[in-house]
C-alpha cells in the first residue's frame, strides 16, 4: 500500500530524527576535563605579559573570528610583493635599506608577474605545481583584476567578479557577485592562502620573529642582493625574500611551513615582473568557456523540481522525463544534471521501455563516473533484469558492490537490494 | 582563555553534530567534539590561515571522530542503541523510523550536511564557515541527499505529493 507524504513532512520528519537536544557547549566543564590543553594556553598566555607577540595567538583567533568582518576584495591585492612588503612595515634596517623605500616603490607599480611552484595538496596528483599569477591593481577607472593558473584550475577576478575556471571541462563558476565577503574561493581554486589572504601579512606585520637581513648575491647574476628572512611561529612559517638593494622591489620570495625552512618551500616565487603590460584578455573569462552563474543554477533546479513534481507527485512520467531531458539540455553544467540524466533512466523504467532505460543508465555511468555511490548501478542492475538480462545485471549488481564498498551501510539501499538480486541470480 | 570560551561556545555544537554525522551515537559525538578542541589547541600554531579556523576545527572533530569509530569497531561494539528507541514512540506509520533508515543510510558527506542544516537550523551561510565548502557545493549536497532519501522513501513505499 503507498502512503504518501509531502516535502514538508519529510523536512520534519528529518528534524524529528535528532537525537536529543541541541548539544549546550559548557566551557567550564571542558576546562576541568583538559587541564592539560587549559595549563599549556594559561601557560602561553601568561608569558604574553613579557610581550611575545605569538602568544596572543589564540585571543587574535578569536577576536578576528568573532568580528567576522567583511575582507574586501581589494585587500586581495596583498599577493606576494604586497604582502611580504608590508612584513618590513615599520622596521627598519641596518643595512641601507628601509621598509618606507619598498612601498614607495610598490606604489608606483600598474602591474606584477609571479611565477613559481607551489605545492598543490588536492586531487589525484598532489605536488609541486608551476604557479602564475598576474595583478593589475586598481585605478580610477579600472578595479582591481587579478588572475591566477595552477594546473587546471583559472581563477580570474574582475573587481568584485571572481570566475572559476576549469582549463579542461572549459567551465567558468560565478563563484559570488556583488557581494564577495571574503576571499576564500581564491585560495580555494589557486591554493596561494598565504601569498593572497589579508590576515597572513597584517599578522606578519605584527608577529613575525627572528628577523635577519644581510646582504648577499643572487646566486645567478652575482649581483647583490639584500636577504631578509623572518619567521612566524603561529603558522609554522619561514619566509625569505630577495629584495633589490636599488629598486628597493622583492625580486624573489619564498615560504617553508617549518620554521627551519628545511626541505623544499610550499611556495617559491622565482619570477617577479614589475610594471609588464598585461593584456586585458587575460583579465577576461576565455570566450570558448561556458559561464555557469547562480541565476542558472536557480533556473535549473526550479526546473528540476518541476519535473519531480511530475514524476513523484503525478506520476507523469513522459511528461518529467521531457523537463528531465530540458534540464540537461539548457543546463548542462549546472548541478541537477547528473539527477537529471538518473531520473531520464527511472522514467524509462517506469514506463517499461527497459533497453532504453539500460542506455540511460549506462550513459549517466559514462559521462558522471563518479559520485553514485551504487545507486545508478543498481537502477542499471535493475533495468537489466526487467529486460530479461541476468547475466549483466548480475556484473552491475556486483559493481553497484563494489562502489558502494565504504560509502553505504551495508543493510541500506542499494547494497542490501543488490545483494538479493545477486542471490535470486545465482539461485541461492 | 576568554576568547577560546568564545569559540568553544560558537563552534561546539556544530563540532558535535559533525561528529554525530559518522558516529551516529549523540554521547560519543560530544565526546569527539571535546576531544577536537583539546586537540586544537594543541595544534594551534600549525594553523596557517585565521579565516580558515572553522573547516580546521572540522578537519579536527571528523579525524577525532574517525578515532572512535574505529575503537569501537575494534571492541566489536557494533550497534548503536541511540535515538532508535526514541523515534518508535513517536513512529506515525513507520515513516519517521523509515526517514531515520535514510537518513542514517547516506553516505558520511551528506549525512552532515543534513544534520548541521536540519538539527541545528544552520543556514547555508554559517554551514559554510563550518565546512569550508561552498554555498553551491551545500546546496547541490543537500539536494542530492534529499534526493537519495526520496528514493528510499519511494522503495519503502511512500509516494511524495505535493
Amino acid at each position: 500500500m503507498e502512503r504518501n507524504y509531502s516535502e514538508r513532512d519529510l523536512e520534519q520528519a528529518i528534524r524529528r530524527t535528532t537525537p536529543g537536544d541541541s548539544p549546550r557547549p559548557d566551557f567550564e566543564m571542558w576546562q576541568q576535563e583538559h587541564t592539560h590543553v587549559v595549563g599549556l594556553l594559561s601557560g602561553r598566555i601568561d608569558e604574553s605579559a613579557n610581550h611575545d607577540p605569538s602568544i596572543t595567538w589564540v585571543a587574535r583567533l578569536g577576536r578576528n573570528i568573532m568580528r567576522n568582518r567583511e575582507v574586501k576584495l581589494g585587500t586581495a591585492a596583498a599577493v606576494l610583493l604586497v604582502a611580504l612588503a608590508a612584513v618590513y612595515l615599520n622596521r627598519g634596517t641596518s643595512i641601507a635599506w628601509s621598509m618606507e623605500q619598498t612601498i614607495a616603490a610598490i606604489e608606483q607599480m600598474r602591474t606584477l608577474q609571479v611565477e613559481g611552484t607551489v605545492v598543490w595538496r588536492f586531487g589525484a596528483d598532489p605536488g609541486p605545481a608551476s604557479f602564475r599569477f598576474w595583478v593589475q591593481f586598481p585605478t580610477e577607472d579600472s578595479p582591481l583584476k587579478m588572475r591566477s593558473e595552477v594546473k587546471n584550475h583559472i581563477m580570474i577576478a574582475q573587481g568584485d567578479v571572481v570566475y572559476e575556471c576549469r582549463a579542461d571541462t572549459r567551465v567558468a563558476h560565478v563563484r559570488h557577485g556583488p557581494a564577495i565577503t571574503d576571499l576564500k574561493y581564491w585560495y580555494k581554486a589557486a591554493e596561494l592562502a598565504p601569498w593572497l589572504i589579508n590576515e597572513m601579512p597584517k599578522m606578519i606585520q605584527q608577529y613575525a620573529e627572528d628577523w635577519k637581513q644581510e646582504i648577499g648575491k643572487d646566486p645567478d647574476t652575482g649581483d647583490k642582493r639584500i636577504i631578509a628572512t623572518c619567521t612566524f611561529p603561529p603558522s609554522n612559517t619561514f619566509f625569505l625574500l630577495v629584495v633589490n638593494p636599488e629598486s628597493k622591489l622583492i625580486e624573489h620570495a619564498k615560504l617553508w611551513d617549518n620554521l627551519d625552512h628545511e626541505g623544499e618551500p610550499i611556495i617559491d616565487a622565482q619570477t617577479l615582473v614589475y610594471n609588464q603590460e598585461l593584456a586585458a584578455a587575460l583579465f577576461e573569462v576565455p570566450a570558448d568557456m561556458t559561464v555557469v552563474n547562480q541565476e542558472q543554477e536557480q533556473e535549473s533546479r526550479a526546473l528540476f523540481n518541476q519535473a519531480e513534481h511530475l514524476f513523484h507527485g503525478e506520476k507523469k512520467y513522459v511528461e518529467a522525463m521531457g523537463l528531465y531531458r530540458e534540464v540537461r539540455a539548457r543546463f548542462p553544467h549546472t548541478s541537477v544534471v547528473e539527477e537529471s540524466q538518473m531520473m531520464i533512466g527511472i522514467c524509462y523504467s517506469h514506463l517499461g521501455q527497459h533497453d532504453k532505460a539500460i542506455e540511460a543508465f549506462q550513459q549517466a555511468i559514462r559521462e558522471y563516473p563518479e559520485g553514485w555511490a551504487g545507486v545508478i548501478q543498481f537502477y542499471l542492475g535493475a533495468a537489466y533484469m526487467d529486460n530479461g538480462q541476468p547475466q549483466e545485471a548480475l556484473r552491475a549488481f556486483e559493481e553497484c558492490l563494489a562502489d558502494a564498498e565504504g560509502k553505504r551501510a551495508p543493510d541500506q539501499f542499494p547494497l542490501k537490494e543488490a545483494r538479493e538480486y545477486i542471490a535470486q541470480i545465482k539461485g541461492e | 582563555m576568554d576568547a577560546l570560551a568564545r569559540l568553544y561556545e560558537r563552534y561546539y555544537a556544530a563540532m558535535v553534530w559533525v561528529a554525530y554525522s559518522l558516529l551516529l551515537d549523540r554521547g560519543l559525538a560530544e565526546d569527539a567534539a571535546q576531544q577536537a578542541f583539546a586537540r586544537a589547541c594543541e595544534k594551534l600554531s600549525r594553523l596557517r590561515n585565521v579565516e580558515r579556523f572553522g573547516p580546521w576545527l572540522t578537519t579536527i572533530c571528523r579525524n577525532a571522530a574517525q578515532d572512535m569509530l574505529r575503537e569501537r569497531q575494534r571492541r566489536a561494539v557494533l550497534q548503536r542503541t541511540a535515538a532508535n528507541g526514541d523515534l518508535a514512540g513517536r513512529s506515525n506509520d513507520g515513516f519517521d523510523r523509515i526517514v531515520k533508515e535514510a537518513v542514517d543510510g547516506l553516505p558520511a558527506m551528506y549525512r552532515e550536511i543534513i544534520v548541521l542544516h536540519y538539527y541545528t537550523g544552520m543556514s547555508y551561510r554559517e554551514i559554510e564557515s563550518v565546512l569550508g565548502i561552498s554555498g553551491d557545493t551545500i546546496k547541490g549536497r543537500l539536494a542530492r541527499a534529499r534526493k537519495r532519501i526520496r528514493i528510499h522513501l519511494e522503495k519503502e513505499g511512500f509516494r511524495r505529493e505535493q
